[in-house]
C-alpha cells in the first residue's frame, strides 16, 4: 500500500520500498536488453554467424547449407551443392526434399530451374540438368517463411545420401 | 486471429520496454527523443500490419490496442498494486529543502533538471528556494516552492 507520506502535510504517494525494487528490476531489465542485442548480433534470432549451419561435407555427393534460425514472413535460403557422385548418366541430378518441410516455406525461385518436379510418396523430387563439375554444382532455393516454430527438413539425392536438418522460425 | 495476437504482443512488448526505460525517458522529450519515437513507431508498424493491408486488419489492430488500454485502466482502478507496477510511483527528490542525491542518481535526474523545472513552473532561481521536488509517476518533475517570509 502506498501510504501517503504525511510529514509536514505533504501528501505524496511515495513508496520507497517499491521504488528501490523497481530500480533493481529496471537495471536487470537493461542487462537483459543488452544480452538480447548481443545475442542478435551473434545471430541467435536469425541472420548472423550462429544462424547458419550446414550438413554433409564440402565436395561430397551432397552438401547442404541451411538457416538454423530464421524469421517468419521473411526471405530464407537453402543451398544444395551436389558433387559428381549425384550426377546420373544422362547429366541430371535428382534431388528430393521432404514435402512436409516444403509446406513451411513458399518457394520463390529455384536456381537453376529444375526440368521437372514430381511427388513421390512423402517427397518432392526435382530433376536438374547438371554438367559434372569437380567443385560440385550449386542449387539454390530462394524461400519465404510461412510457418512459425520448429521445422524438421530432409534433403537427399535420389538413391543416394540424405541429410536431416532442423530449423527454428521466430514469429 | 493473427491481427489481434500481433497487436497484443506489440502492446505488451512496448509496455515492458518503456517501463524498463524509466518514466523520465518518456516525459522529458528532446528533439532527438521525438525522432526516436517516430522510428520506433515505423519499426513496429511493419510487424503489426505485415502483408495484410486490408481495412479489416487495421480496424482489428486499433480495436485490440484500444481494448487493451481500456482493460488495463479498469484493472488499475481496482488494484493499486497493479497501478504501481504499470505506472510507477512518485518520488521526492527534495523534501523540505533536503536534497536526496542517491535517489536523483538512480532516477537519472540531476540538479539542473530540477532547476529547469523550477524555472519553468515557478520562476525560481535557486535550489534553496525549493521546498519539495517530486518526480511524478508520469515522469515530469513538479516543484513546490518555499513560502516567502
Amino acid at each position: 500500500m502506498a501510504t501517503p507520506n504525511k510529514n509536514d502535510g505533504f501528501e505524496i504517494g511515495q513508496d520507497l520500498e517499491f521504488q528501490r525494487k523497481s530500480w533493481k528490476v529496471q537495471r536487470f531489465g537493461w542487462l537483459v536488453m543488452l544480452l538480447i542485442v548481443v545475442a542478435a548480433l551473434l545471430g541467435l534470432f536469425g541472420g548472423g554467424p550462429l544462424a547458419h549451419d550446414d550438413a554433409g561435407s564440402k565436395g561430397s555427393t551432397l552438401y547442404v547449407e541451411y538457416r538454423r534460425f530464421q524469421r517468419y514472413n521473411s526471405p530464407a535460403e537453402l543451398r544444395i551443392t551436389v558433387g559428381p557422385g549425384a550426377i546420373r548418366a544422362d547429366s541430371t541430378a535428382r534431388i528430393w526434399l521432404d514435402r512436409e518441410w516444403l509446406t513451411a516455406s513458399e518457394i520463390k525461385a529455384i536456381v537453376p530451374e529444375p526440368e521437372r518436379s514430381e511427388n513421390i510418396e512423402d517427397r518432392t523430387v526435382y530433376t536438374f540438368r547438371v554438367a559434372p563439375a569437380a567443385a560440385g554444382s550449386l542449387i539454390t532455393f530462394a524461400l519465404w517463411t510461412r510457418k512459425i516454430g520448429r521445422q524438421r527438413g530432409r534433403v537427399g539425392v535420389d538413391a543416394g545420401p540424405s541429410h536431416r536438418f532442423s530449423q527454428f522460425t521466430y514469429p | 486471429m493473427d491481427s489481434v495476437l500481433r497487436a497484443a504482443a506489440v502492446y505488451i512488448f512496448l509496455l515492458l520496454v518503456f517501463r524498463l526505460a524509466g518514466n523520465r525517458s518518456v516525459a522529458q522529450i528532446t528533439a532527438f527523443d521525438f525522432i526516436l519515437l517516430l522510428i520506433i513507431s515505423e519499426a513496429i508498424q511493419q510487424a503489426i500490419i505485415t502483408d495484410d493491408y486490408s481495412v479489416t486488419n487495421a480496424f482489428l489492430v486499433v480495436t485490440t490496442l484500444m481494448g487493451l488500454d481500456i482493460m488495463l485502466s479498469l484493472w488499475k482502478q481496482r488494484s493499486e498494486r497493479f497501478e504501481k507496477f504499470l505506472d510507477g510511483v512518485p518520488l521526492a527528490l527534495i523534501e523540505n529543502g533536503k536534497l536526496f542525491k542517491d535517489r536523483m542518481s538512480m532516477e537519472r535526474v540531476d540538479a539542473n533538471d530540477i532547476l529547469a523545472a523550477a524555472r519553468e513552473m515557478q520562476g525560481l532561481e535557486r535550489l534553496d528556494q525549493i521546498k519539495h521536488a517530486v518526480v511524478e509517476a508520469s515522469g515530469g518533475i513538479t516543484i513546490i516552492p518555499k513560502k516567502e517570509k
